[in-house]
């Protein structure tokens, strides 16, 4: 049976993160979600990401897509509102137009 | 109920779901038809496992596989039916009983997002993809078995055998795109 061979085993209950292919992984193994969450905050280590909390109010009513294209400008990035007054951006191209250091 | 009748007799058949770049698409399933999103990822994954303990993402096969540039699903799809490394490995062809002929003959192009023919082009993807490393570890195991063929120790270590297997069939197969991060998907 074709789905006992290795490769099936490898990549069983693991979905792409993202359609630009940065090649990580949702797992729906709880264990395997587990393990990611926690080897990311051992390597401790997010130098393209940013978190940004601001005052009461400005986001509240914003969903992630209204709040990302504020910060368009600066590139390409991944925006996660964790709360209703803060997000996470994660950056893969930051313009170098735009910030001149990168 | 309706569709959450289909859901509910996927769930107790315990048989792999299988999808492509589909994680919205099966948080798109479970909010609909099986109960209210969870509040974190975590609640979401271990009540998904427990009714889908076998799902696949064809888009995660084809890009670990290291054998496609573009791992739309259009593109895998393309490659797997007009590539001679896969297209003569798997045999297939549609059920046209029953009137079934709108994916026959020519302009199967134009089918792309319907979603029948994406969930069949997603199926053949999945097999082709699946007998293709099968078949790539087979190779390699053979391989190394005829230079290896005097240790007299090819019975019995099957396991190691099979992972030193796929190490090095991920190692050739990048070598073979010299720079994996140039893929694009």
């Amino acid at each position: 049976m074709v789905l006992e061979s290795q490769y099936p085993k490898q990549q069983i209950n693991k979905m792409m993160m993202d359609a630009s292919g940065t090649g990580r992984f949702y797992h729906l193994e709880p264990e395997q979600h587990i393990a990611l969450v926690q080897k990311t905050i051992e390597e401790q280590e997010f130098p393209t990401t940013v978190y940004l909390r601001f005052r009461e109010g400005v986001i509240t009513n914003l969903e992630a897509l209204e709040i990302s294209k504020l910060f368009e400008s600066y590139g390409d990035f991944f925006l996660h509102k964790d709360t209703q007054n803060s997000v996470f951006m994660e950056f893969f191209f930051l313009d170098p137009k735009v910030i001149p250091s990168k | 109920m309706g569709f959450s009748l289909v859901v509910q007799a996927m769930i107790e058949s315990k048989k792999p779901i299988i999808g492509h770049n589909c994680m919205y698409d099966w948080l798109y399933l479970f909010n609909q038809f099986i109960g209210p999103l969870p509040e974190t990822y975590l609640q979401f994954s271990q009540q998904w496992h427990e009714r889908f303990p076998y799902t696949y993402d064809t888009k995660v096969l084809a890009y670990n596989s290291k054998a496609f540039y573009n791992t739309s699903l259009g593109q895998v799809y393309e490659k797997c039916v007009n590539d001679d490394k896969f297209k003569s490995n798997l045999r297939w062809r549609f059920d046209l009983s029953n009137q079934f002929t709108n994916y026959e003959g020519q302009a199967l192009l134009s089918h792309y997002h319907e979603a029948a023919y994406d969930a069949h082009m997603t199926g053949v993807v999945f097999m082709h993809i699946l007998k293709h490393k099968e078949m790539e570890t087979a190779r390699i195991v053979s391989r190394k078995g005829k230079k290896g063929g005097g240790q007299g120790h090819r019975h019995g270590h099957s396991q190691n055998s099979n992972s030193e297997a796929a190490q090095s069939s991920q190692a050739s197969t990048q070598e073979e795109f010299k720079n994996p991060k140039d893929l694009k998907h």
